[in-house]
């Protein structure tokens, strides 16, 4: 780091809140992707004008600025990947204001997702999208990710729950988006175009986030399937039977096989498990909604069905979808934990793809994901020192791809494109679309001083 | 690829396993407080991966972030990836200490330990002060039995500093009709300091000790000490065999209890909670039956920490962090001193001597309107308080 532009950053957060130390450094040059490049320096800012003033100083100077939360990206969103500086909003992390009775939260961006959660219990409220690095990744991470998680399908995402930002823009400027209001249709939504801007039009300072009231009730139900297409048909059958629930989850025979290698809870190892949650106020509610998912998994042929009415049953019927990232990631050195999203009618034939893809280039990709949303997460636990099989993994991924844009589907469901996405952009979107972004991103970014060389924003 | 590293031969597969998913920030107690990623236990594996492919090398900095670390294990027990944190820190300690990078405040306890036997430089003879008169008198006249059934071994924190756990622990052994002896002056150090800082010196120092407690020809060994215990079971092994039955005094204490031989009948009208020490609880998997014992007490109102058992919050009290980085192991102290506040609890007992100290230190860094009347207790206090 240049030392007149050290001596500045230090100028502005103080001595304690800057390091180029080397641990730092290391620590910073990843997240939970497999993208590595070190910074420059680090700075751990905390107020507004000192963000301010660091982006006025590196849009002068020219430096990189990568803003980082908990560093949880799993597509390499927070990797510097121009080196320059880590802007750490960790330690940005007060919760400003809880308002019950506007139905709001505001948020400084450091604050983790679950330490809200914990704040609004005791007002039988909740943040529902429940991402699930909830318990470490900032509420900051989550608005410019736009994470999503299990209960998608019910309760939307990160992006239906931002009311407001105040963000700082790269010229310096503080700009104040949307309102305290439920609704509000005054202008651009400009929200929204930070909401999933994966850092590179401003950096988020505060939030006014929607909350709900806290479901009291949930149910859980398990079935097993001996043929995949009828586990698809079970899903689509549920989406358009009148109910909702608030999770949907679907675990692939590979999965299966991979836990039952790996851990003692001797799991069928059929074709697909389907695991249905259903929540509400009532018992009614609940129950209602939970009979007419058995009914469903019983008509299209489920093997078994088993249903949980305490936490601990429940638990037991999560097991295969729970266990499965963590045996993934037992299995080998290296892993993909692919994100696609098709629409959910194709959810099966997304499946069978993704296995016809795994055997054509001999690998095995087991496949969880949010069958009631569209989004799978396929993944790839591959020896990342061996080169010849690092090209079969490679090779793999873009077939996935293709197939997810031949079925009108998405690259990413809530990972985010970062560097993970950006070579496959073209793929998805034309080049008005690829124009269009561009022009924003050079609207609020002239010097391309945020994140820079992600989300294709440069080619 | 041939490892230059001990560390790289005994864990480079878990290490390499560890896929940076971050989970461990949410549990890490360094990183609760000092929201560093590099003291973390990510960061840790970070840097030996650069270590193992040769980008960098052991430094000041790299020792900085290895002794930043209680051991607590809370980060193995979120791992999805089953990286085993702790062990891989005790054995890069190990590397750090050949290399001359153990940071000086250890030196200072290791030099202690060797002039004196114990961690505190304090006299050897001056270890049995704390026994109750009788008993004193018999370990200072050289009369203690030489054999018996049950080897008493206090471990230097309760023999030195502590006040109350070696007097209460003998009166409650006293009550039972235990036939015990005890090493005396001639106890030592178990060494766990010694091999938390990654000491070579652990294994002579080891070896010494259970050539001596061999001598006394008990059956089996009761301690006090969250520490000793979990060296004596967990590390020992690997160096030789103690051939005795180990007890932990909440686990004695049970058993006493249990089989009648103690019992209670004082009440104790208080609201109490049970702080896991990490030694006992995340390292050895002891979690009930000190708050079995608890239960027993007339009166008692059993109170549970939202963090508890394998989720307990570490008290920063131990691996080393009150010799490395004091002010850290007290703030730590005081947010579960807050835990057991949200809880209403009066008195937090706890069943290591370490977290007792560190957590009254943590106590007392909170201002007095807010931490109220609170107590930090031993277990084996609370039972002879409640003791017929």
């Amino acid at each position: 780091m240049d030392e007149r532009i050290k001596q500045a950053l230090i100028g502005i957060v103080g001595k304690e809140n800057y390091t180029d130390s080397l641990i730092d450094m290391i620590s910073y040059s990843k997240d939970a992707s497999e993208f590595k490049h070190r910074p420059d320096a680090a700075v751990w800012a905390t107020t507004t004008a000192q963000i301010s003033a660091i982006l006025k100083l590196a849009n002068k100077k020219r430096f990189p600025v990568t803003a980082r939360g908990a560093g949880t990206s799993l597509a390499g969103l927070a990797v510097p990947q121009k080196g320059g500086i880590v802007l750490d909003l960790g330690r940005m992390n007060k919760i400003i204001k809880i308002g019950i009775e506007d139905r709001l939260a505001v948020v400084q961006p450091g604050v983790v997702y679950a330490a809200l959660d914990q704040a609004l219990a005791p007002h039988a409220f909740c943040f529902p999208p429940d991402p699930a690095s909830g318990s470490v990744s900032t509420l900051g991470g989550n608005v410019a990710c736009n994470a999503g998680g299990i209960k998608g399908a019910k309760y939307g995402t990160t992006k239906d729950y931002v009311l407001g930002l105040e963000v700082v823009l790269p010229d310096g400027r503080v700009l104040r988006t949307g309102s305290h209001c439920m609704k509000s249709v005054s202008g651009y939504d400009l929200t929204k175009l930070f909401v999933g801007s994966e850092g590179t039009l401003g950096i988020i300072t505060e939030i006014i986030l929607k909350i709900n009231p806290r479901p009291l009730i949930t149910y859980t139900t398990m079935a097993t399937f001996d043929d995949l297409e009828d586990a698809g048909r079970a899903v689509s059958q549920i989406m358009y039977s009148g109910i909702l629930p608030s999770a949907l989850e679907i675990v692939d025979q590979q999965t299966l096989m991979a836990i039952n290698e790996n851990t003692n809870l001797n799991l069928p190892e059929v074709e697909a498990i389907l695991v249905a949650e259903t929540d509400g106020y009532t018992r009614e509610e609940a129950e209602y909604q939970l009979a007419k998912i058995v009914e469903i998994f019983r008509k299209n042929k489920a093997s078994t069905v088993k249903q949980a009415g305490t936490a601990e049953e429940a638990a037991a019927l999560w097991a295969a979808r729970k266990s499965a990232y963590g045996v993934l990631s037992r299995i080998n050195n290296n892993l993909f934990v692919e994100d696609l999203s098709v629409p959910m009618s194709k959810v099966p034939d997304m499946l069978k793809a993704v296995s016809d893809i795994a055997k054509k280039y001999d690998l095995k990709i087991p496949t969880v994901g949010h069958a009631g949303d569209g989004n799978l997460h396929p993944t790839i636990s591959f020896d990342g020192t061996n080169a010849e099989e690092v090209e079969r993994v490679e090779e793999a991924a873009a077939a996935i791809f293709d197939k997810v844009i031949e079925l009108g589907g998405t690259l990413t469901g809530e990972h985010g494109v970062g560097l993970a996405k950006a070579p496959f952009m073209h793929l998805e979107h034309d080049e008005v679309s690829m124009d269009i972004m561009r022009s924003i991103k050079k609207l609020f970014d002239p010097n391309n001083i945020l994140n820079p060389g992600k989300m294709a924003l440069e080619a | 690829m041939d490892a230059k590293y001990d560390f790289e031969r005994k864990y480079r597969d878990q290490i390499l396993r560890c896929s940076s998913c971050g989970f461990c920030q949410a549990v890490c107690p360094i990183f609760t407080l000092t929201l560093r990623p590099a003291l973390n236990t990510r960061g840790k594996m970070l840097l030996l991966k650069e270590i193992m492919d040769g980008s960098i090398e052991f430094s000041h900095g790299v020792a900085e972030t290895f002794y930043a670390c209680t051991t607590c294990q809370a980060c193995a027990v979120t791992c999805p990836a089953g990286v085993e944190g702790h062990e891989i820190v005790e054995e890069v300690r190990k590397q750090l200490y050949k290399d001359g990078l153990a940071p000086e405040s250890l030196l200072g306890v290791r030099e202690s330990l060797s002039k004196s036997g114990n961690v505190y430089a304090s006299a050897r003879e001056d270890r049995v002060d704390i026994y109750p008169a009788g008993l004193r008198k018999k370990a200072q006249s050289g009369k203690l039995p030489e054999k018996a059934d049950t080897l008493l071994f206090m471990g230097c924190l309760p023999s030195y500093l502590d006040m109350k756990i070696v007097p209460s622990t003998i009166k409650a052994l006293d009550a039972g009709k235990v036939d015990y002896t005890t090493l005396g002056v001639e106890e030592t150090c178990c060494g766990f300091p010694l091999y938390l800082m990654g000491s070579d010196e652990f294994k002579p120092h080891a070896e010494k000790l259970i050539e001596k407690i061999k001598a006394t020809g008990a059956r089996e060994l009761v301690t006090p000490c969250a520490g000793c215990y979990k060296t004596f079971t967990k590390l020992y092994p690997e160096i030789g065999d103690l051939g005795l039955e180990i007890y932990h005094t909440v686990q004695y204490f049970d058993k006493l209890v249990a089989e009648g031989k103690i019992g209670f009948s004082k009440e104790v009208a208080k609201k109490v909670t049970y702080h896991d020490p990490c030694d006992l609880g995340r390292a050895c998997k002891i979690f009930e039956e000190p708050r079995a014992i608890l239960k027993r007490i007339p009166g008692l109102e059993y109170v549970e920490m939202a963090k508890n058992r394998l989720d307990a919050r570490c008290c920063g009290g131990g691996g080393g962090m009150q010799a490395c980085n004091p002010e850290l192991a007290v703030d730590m102290a005081s947010l579960r001193i807050r835990d057991a506040l949200a809880v209403g609890a009066e008195i937090i007992v706890s069943g290591c001597p370490a977290c007792k100290d560190n957590l009254r230190k943590g106590a007392r860094a909170i201002p007095k309107e807010e931490r109220g009347k609170i107590k930090i207790v031993d277990l084996t206090e609370m039972v002879t308080d409640a003791m017929n």
